[in-house]
């Protein structure tokens, strides 16, 4: 992937891989985050309200 | 003014695209979807992005969107693990396809339209656009009118009959003997989508497990997650490296999107399933009239 040779005629590649492995552990550790606070979010909120069945929040993509 | 973010070498306005990201957030949390499919199409009509810097930029976000949903459907074990394992070598080579697909077509220039000059990208993409997404807004205007309670139930469908050898069992829906080359070619083509449109797997690979193969509704949503967090990541990197993602307008996507899925799924429980599905179809209405006024706004 990071050889000469494979690009497409005219396509110019950026070859900083400090930055393209921001582009992807930033928004997985974002995610990552914001899953945690919704759980930890989810729990208290049920918590407070034993035995009552409160719609779980759906993840579904 | 407000803050900005640089992309595509002009400036778009920051609250603007964090707006963007609230919205489609609540959509995609309303209605169970990745939101890809709208991010897209919306970026290059509302702000001018790139449709580049918009695929690229649209799967990097996916990945803090799809990880959350992987981690949630880990712990309630939905879905078919097997069916995302054969899937993913062909998703990863379908990326990469897709990527390069999409670099060749920014490379080819305009072509003359009605006396106006449209890009061979945008003309290829939007028209993609265009047709899966009215495929898509059909179909769930024709389920709200109640057929959705049938699906909750296997159903074999034409794919599950499919010969070609070597099959498998797949357990968890109760399916036997499904071609396993059958969903490694899905995976390719699902992942072929992802890198050329920069769409997640719901939009398409729902309505492949749903009537192609039977799955119950809920095993469908639960199958392809995984499939979806490694091909935003393949993704990324393959976009990332041609220069495609802009980090910036990515992260604040993702804040506000990942707040606000959490608002929208709540609302989801207040609505009937019927309602759910008509104004899932109207606001892919509005995401193809949107597609459609870009093109248009390039001829004229």
């Amino acid at each position: 992937m990071w050889q000469r040779g494979t690009l497409v005629p005219g396509e110019t590649r950026v070859s900083d891989v400090p930055y393209v492995l921001a582009c992807v552990l930033l928004p997985a550790a974002l995610g990552s985050l914001m899953f945690a606070v919704f759980e930890l979010w989810d729990r208290r909120r049920r918590a407070k309200r034993p035995g009552a069945e409160l719609p779980r929040i759906d993840y579904s993509i | 003014m407000g803050p900005e973010i640089w992309v595509d070498g002009h400036p778009i306005p920051a609250l603007g695209a964090a707006l963007l990201g609230i919205v489609v957030g609540y959509l995609a949390g309303m209605f169970g979807i990745g939101g890809g499919f709208l991010m897209t199409p919306l970026l290059v009509a509302l702000f001018g992005v790139s449709l580049s810097t918009a695929v690229g930029t649209g799967l990097c976000q996916m990945i803090g969107t799809s990880l959350v949903s992987l981690l949630r459907h880990r712990r309630v074990n939905q879905g078919e693990s097997r069916f995302d394992l054969l899937m993913i070598p062909g998703s990863l080579l379908g990326v990469e396809l897709g990527s390069r697909l999409l670099s060749k077509l920014s490379t080819m220039g305009s072509v003359q339209i009605a006396g106006g000059e449209v890009p061979w990208v945008n003309l290829v993409v939007e028209a993609c656009y265009s047709l899966m997404l009215s495929w898509v807004a059909l179909s769930y205007w024709r389920r709200s009118g109640g057929a959705v309670d049938r699906l909750q139930y296997l159903r074999p469908g034409p794919f599950s009959r499919v010969a070609l050898g070597p099959r498998l069992d797949l357990p968890r829906v109760g399916l036997r003997a499904v071609s396993a080359p059958l969903i490694a070619y899905i995976g390719l083509g699902l992942g072929t989508l992802s890198g050329l449109l920069g769409i997640g797997g719901g939009v398409a690979l729902n309505p492949v497990l749903i009537y192609g193969y039977g799955f119950p509704i809920r095993q469908a949503v639960g199958t392809g997650i995984l499939v979806l967090f490694v091909t935003a990541l393949v993704g990324t990197v393959s976009h990332a490296s041609r220069g495609h993602v802009n980090l910036s307008l990515a992260l604040v996507l993702l804040v506000g999107g990942t707040i606000s899925a959490q608002l929208g799924a709540l609302m989801s429980k207040r609505l009937s399933g019927a309602a759910l599905g008509r104004i899932h179809a109207l606001v892919i209405g509005f995401a193809i009239l949107a597609v459609l006024w870009d093109l248009v706004r390039r001829v004229g």
